[in-house]
């Protein structure tokens, strides 16, 4: 299984998981593949390549 | 039970009627988002179980406390129309160490909505809050634990539903088109506590083993983990009570040189696995929440929070 960011101007709006990006259907224009070393966050945006991150605190 | 049992057009659709299964068979379970092509086409209204995904916890901090876990993904119940299409939120990746865990998404069938849980957070840091907007209604999944500058404050988790004129919670008994829908709070401060449908994430503590995470109906929340003060034990993940379902146990502070990494929130389909050493356990899947990272020793090596547990959506009829 594989999550899968949906993207809507530039914001992560959900992240929802499938098998395959086909298994989206027409949402599958919108999404973009979250992964663990580049996760995507709800509420927070997308540059094209990267999600945003929260900020760390050290 | 079958169509005949639906509520009049003119009725209100009491709280009871729209969450209570007796009578009812469970027919479908999905766990990944999909076309449905396998209900009757008799079949044209269903009782729906909608549950986000669960919140991941949050990594090992460096500042000796323990760490928050995820909080259970939202749950959403009633009657709607069959649809053709299931969308379910993916869980939340846990927090790498100093990190907070990530929201886990929201679920969505027919006109039933649940988002997910809230990520555990570590330190100070702000939770993230999923925050959705759907079919007009805005849908919060509160953190599943933070720590405010040493204090306990702050363990929450699941879906609060808010009308978006208002800030204020609804009492969700609201029809449309024959679906009330049920927006699942979190527990409250402090230590969680159990929640008709989905639990809230343990909060960190700055002394002391890891709470419990919260018990939910449906999903629980997950275990915060032990603070390395005195090497305390990790809690346990919440139990999901109506689906029998347990969460996984926190690991062992062992005294010298680690503390307890939290367990694994309960899904509605799987257990909550078991934290392993400083590494949180994840949520079962169907809305768990993952469990708290732990630190081996005050030179610091960090374990990484649980990750949540994927949503799920259970149709009855």
């Amino acid at each position: 299984m594989k999550n899968y960011a949906i993207i809507k101007d530039n914001i992560v709006t959900n992240v929802l998981v499938a098998e395959s990006i086909e298994n989206l259907g027409g949402l599958a224009e919108f999404a973009v593949e979250s992964t663990p070393e580049n996760p995507a966050h709800i509420g927070l945006g997308f540059d094209g390549t990267t999600f945003e991150q929260p900020p760390v605190v050290e | 039970m079958a169509q005949s049992v639906f509520p009049a057009a003119s009725a209100s659709v009491s709280l009871s009627t729209a969450t209570d299964t007796t009578g009812l068979t469970l027919q479908r379970t999905y766990t990944s988002t999909q076309l449905i092509t396998d209900i009757p086409t008799n079949i044209t209204k269903v009782f729906a179980v909608v549950i986000g995904g669960g919140g991941g916890a949050a990594g090992a901090s460096q500042n000796n406390s323990g760490q928050g876990g995820g909080g259970a993904g939202g749950v959403s119940t009633g009657w709607c129309a069959a649809a053709n299409y299931v969308y379910i939120g993916a869980g939340g990746t846990g927090g790498i160490a100093g990190g907070a865990g990530v929201a886990g998404g929201a679920s969505v069938y027919s006109t039933l909505a649940a988002s997910g849980g809230g990520a555990g957070t570590c330190n100070a840091r702000a939770a993230q809050n999923p925050v959705i907007t759907l079919n007009g209604y805005h849908m919060i999944g509160n953190a599943g634990a933070m720590i405010s500058n040493g204090s306990t404050a702050g363990s929450s988790g699941g879906t609060t539903v808010r009308d978006t004129s208002s800030s204020a919670l609804q009492t969700w008994t609201q029809n449309i088109d024959w679906t009330p829908w049920v927006g699942a709070s979190g527990s409250a401060s402090g230590t969680p506590t159990a929640h008709q449908y989905s639990g809230g994430g343990a909060a960190g503590l700055t002394s002391g083993a890891g709470p419990t995470g919260g018990a939910g109906g449906y999903c629980g929340g997950g275990g915060g983990s032990g603070s390395n003060g005195g090497w305390y034990n990790g809690g346990t993940g919440g139990a999901a009570t109506i689906m029998a379902k347990t969460g996984g146990a926190g690991s062992n502070g062992n005294g010298s040189s680690s503390a307890g990494a939290g367990g694994g929130g309960a899904g509605a389909i799987t257990n909550g696995s078991a934290a392993s050493g400083v590494t949180g356990g994840a949520g079962g899947t169907g809305g768990g929440g993952g469990g708290g990272g732990a630190t081996t020793n005050s030179a610091g090596t960090f374990g990484g929070g649980g990750a949540g547990g994927s949503g799920a959506v259970l149709l009855y009829w």
